[in-house]
């Protein structure tokens, strides 16, 4: 019974006579074929003729579209050649999909992120990304992940499903960056004096923007030090270069003008007002080796 | 050829050195048979009032500095002389006048401010060999937001209304900006962006370089002024030469101006 159902159903999908099914099949695979060439070909003038007004990512975008939609074509023609019709066909699609769907649930929820991501550019080919740890430019926007690049040059794939659910930052969206710079200080320092050393080192350096106007915030009053948060804009490009340099000029001209950057301290209190009482004695062992060495 | 003119032509004989220190840029030009060796070096602390130039002894075990950027361009042949030309700055450039200024209503007048000039560096065949500042400015964001605006470099200046005020240098190129204040409130200028890729560059008989002048219009409060660039150079500027032409011939760009032309 099942048989004849299975028949029933083939014979209405491929209603030719047996010679035409050949012959149908070997026409149908060759408009595949030439479908995929042609659709090449098209993808690839495409990119050549406008290589130059096209960012990566919409050439990516129209690359894929223009691509996808001609192997479509060409496809709906060859299966009509070998003889399927195409209602049937489609009917069947939806069972199948239902199918597929079940049996593929995560690659078809990459398949529909990945469509999300595109459509929706929070991030373009040539970005630099952060996902849940991982720092690097993207290279491409796929249909079921997203490859990155990282600066050790490691080839990291994520998959378009996580960064649909998860947060991530793009780092070069916008063409400026502030660089933060956390300072610690004595409390025995003049934050006027310090301020006015860091605006004016930031004024010097040459990679640090005029404009959004250099920072500098007094955080709190920590355990070791007063915290200060010195804020500089820059280029994104030149966000590493800036961040390097002006850490080693801090330091430099906190040397200069013997501004201190303390370590942690503990100060210690016993309850009483009066100060712990301290002897300072030499350590016998070191003594013995003095006096070890004194002799020979 | 008054004393701050540095550009020209400058003859060259084969396997010859010549070296400029050009406020605090040093630049050595060296010909060989079929090659240009250009190096050039910037001081750290250079300060952008500088004016003074002077050409170099020529080397004998005088070297360039460590840290100089050599470049070989190799052609054929090397031709019997190269051209320095000044340009002004590859970007827009932001004046912020040290002091505030207002234009009062109905008022008009004009600005004189500078900008730094660019080195460019030509062979007899119009090849550009090098392209950079005399004196580096700062960059700078210009925009509302920073989200929304455009990089360009910052300077300051004292935005003059008289002319014999702006000292003469080698360096920087003076724009007239005449601004008509239409409207009846006082019209701020806190920072003006002058679209100097858009501007070309002449010298004047008076020894200062010249750009074309910037007609500034404010019709309403809270609108962008209207803004055209003027055909003809300042009255002030009298028997003028062309140095170099502009970088950009785009007129998209002084539409870009009009939302960014004052902040």
């Amino acid at each position: 019974m099942a048989n004849t159902a299975t028949e029933s159903f083939l014979d209405r999908l491929i209603n030719l006579p047996f010679s035409d099914k050949i012959e149908g099949f070997i026409i149908g695979g060759f408009i595949l074929l030439l479908g995929y060439l042609v659709a090449h070909l098209i993808t690839k003038a495409f990119v050549k003729t406008m290589s130059q007004r096209l960012t990566a990512h919409q050439m990516l975008v129209w690359r894929r579209g223009i691509f996808y939609f001609l192997l479509m074509l060409f496809s709906i023609s060859a299966l009509h050649e070998m003889g399927f019709k195409l209602s049937v066909l489609l009917g069947a699609a939806g069972i199948f999909t239902v199918a597929i769907g079940f049996a593929s649930q995560t690659s078809a929820s990459n398949l529909i992120s990945g469509l999300f991501l595109i459509g929706e550019g929070s991030f373009m080919i040539g970005d630099t990304i952060e996902v849940n740890g991982t720092i690097g430019e993207v290279l491409s926007i796929d249909l079921l992940s997203v490859k990155l690049r990282t600066a050790d040059n490691i080839y990291v794939r994520i998959p378009n499903e996580q960064l649909i659910k998860s947060e991530f930052a793009n780092l070069t969206r916008f063409a400026i960056r502030r660089v933060p710079i956390a300072i610690g200080i004595s409390y025995k320092e003049d934050i006027h004096k310090v301020r006015k050393v860091l605006l004016d080192l930031a004024d010097t350096t040459p990679l640090v923007l005029d404009e959004p106007r250099p920072q500098v915030i007094v955080q709190n009053f920590a355990d070791s030090a007063i915290n200060l948060s010195f804020n500089i804009w820059t280029r994104k490009e030149n966000f590493l270069d800036v961040r390097d340099t002006i850490q080693e000029s801090i330091k430099n001209t906190f040397d200069e003008h013997k501004i201190d950057i303390p370590f942690p301290q503990i100060t210690f209190n016993s309850g009483d007002l009066a100060p712990f009482a301290l002897n300072i004695q030499a350590n016998p062992h070191e003594s013995n080796i003095k006096q070890q060495s004194g002799t020979t | 050829m008054s004393n701050n003119t540095w550009w020209g032509n400058i003859p060259f004989a084969l396997d010859e050195v010549r070296r400029w220190q050009l406020a605090s840029l040093t630049l050595q030009i060296q010909r060989v048979a079929q090659e240009w060796q250009i190096s050039h070096h910037r001081q750290n602390n250079q300060h952008e009032d500088e004016h003074d130039w002077r050409l170099l002894p020529p080397l004998d075990d005088e070297t360039m500095p460590e840290k100089s950027v050599l470049q070989r361009h190799i052609f054929n042949q090397t031709s019997s002389h190269i051209t320095l030309k000044p340009q002004l700055a590859d970007r827009s450039v932001v004046i912020k006048p040290i002091t505030p200024l207002f234009i009062a209503p109905n008022q008009q007048t004009t600005l004189f401010v500078s900008t730094p000039l660019w080195l460019n560096v030509f062979t007899s065949d119009d090849s550009l060999l090098l392209d950079t500042p005399v004196i580096k400015p700062t960059e700078t964001w210009f925009g509302a937001t920073p989200i929304r605006g455009e990089l360009c470099y910052a300077t300051k200046v004292f935005a003059r209304l008289d002319l014999e005020q702006l000292p003469i240098r080698s360096f920087r190129a003076v724009t007239p900006i005449h601004i008509t204040n239409h409207h009846t409130q006082s019209m701020p200028i806190e920072r003006i962006n002058i679209p100097a890729p858009l501007l070309s560059l002449y010298a004047g008989d008076d020894g200062r370089l010249w750009t074309p002048t910037l007609e500034v219009e404010q019709l309403s409060y809270g609108r962008a002024p209207k803004i055209h660039l003027s055909k003809q150079l300042y009255d002030r500027a009298g028997n003028v030469k062309l140095l170099n032409n502009a970088r950009q011939n785009n007129p998209e760009n002084l539409i870009h101006l009009f939302e960014n032309f004052f902040n």
